[in-house]
């Protein structure tokens, strides 16, 4: 369903965690603006609440405030999340699929980042471009 | 609050979290869901007024869970919305904490005795 480009939203925050916690209502906002089905939106924010904490807690040293810049487009039935951050390069892709823990005792909170990427998004991209780490995901819908 | 503690007949405790459960919503019930994990033995989980929940709710549930596991206890999910349980299972957290449907099947997971 080809439509007329819209220009991208952006959303530029800080690592402190006030901060962060903007993401939802301007994803919410995004969202709606692009018409985004309620579905693709969710997948959108579970996947920005992974990709954006991972730089908030590993792409800064500790302490330190760091930017993160979030942008959401839509067209032709595919809406795409890119997040950079100016930290080390650190591609996301190129990392394994870390195994399931076999029991509760065994399981790490977190480190679901790549199995979430990997289910909610049809193709996802890395870029270290301008010293910083760009990672763009899409969905379609 | 998006969390609401109740402690029931035979030892078990429903917890019933609430609305969002993203990184402010994560932030209110972690102390909570620790002192669940701490201090209680047969939990359920309530999920089903839970609108969002992704990475950092799960790890709060899944610390609490461990917690509670290591001590010999038992914890069960009870009913998550479509999308939440789509989360959970995509992370394989359910394999590891049984998830159910049924609130007499829930309580008889984690304390027989009730049934």
């Amino acid at each position: 369903m080809a439509g007329p480009e819209r220009a991208p939203e952006t959303l530029r925050i800080t690592t402190e965690l006030a901060d962060l916690a903007r993401l939802y209502p301007w994803l919410d906002e995004a969202g709606a603006r692009f018409s985004l089905p309620k579905k693709v939106l969710h997948a959108m924010q579970v996947v920005a609440e992974e990709v954006v904490m991972n730089a908030a807690m590993h792409a800064y040293a500790p302490g330190s405030r760091g930017e993160i810049t979030v942008r959401v487009s839509a067209q032709d039935g595919v809406a795409a999340l890119v997040v950079e951050d100016a930290g080390p390069a650190f591609d996301p892709v190129a990392a394994a699929v870390k195994p399931p823990a076999k029991t509760l005792a065994e399981a790490k909170p977190g480190g679901h980042g790549l199995r979430f990427l990997k289910h909610y998004c049809q193709d996802i991209s890395y870029l270290r471009t301008h010293d910083l780490n760009q990672l763009t995901l899409r969905f379609p819908y | 609050m998006p969390i609401v503690i109740e402690d029931l007949d035979g030892g078990v405790t429903k917890v019933i979290l609430s609305g969002r459960i993203d990184i402010a919503g994560a932030a209110e019930i972690d102390m909570p869901m620790s002192i669940v994990g701490g201090s209680r033995r047969a939990v359920v989980v309530d999920l089903s007024g839970v609108d969002f929940m992704a990475s950092l709710g799960l790890r709060s549930v899944v610390l609490s869970g461990k917690a509670i596991m290591n001590k010999g206890g038992k914890v069960v999910l009870l009913s998550p919305q479509p999308g939440v349980l789509e989360v959970i299972t995509t992370s394989g957290i359910d394999e590891l904490i049984p998830v159910y449907d049924d609130l007499v099947a829930a309580l008889a997971a984690v304390s027989p005795s009730l049934v």
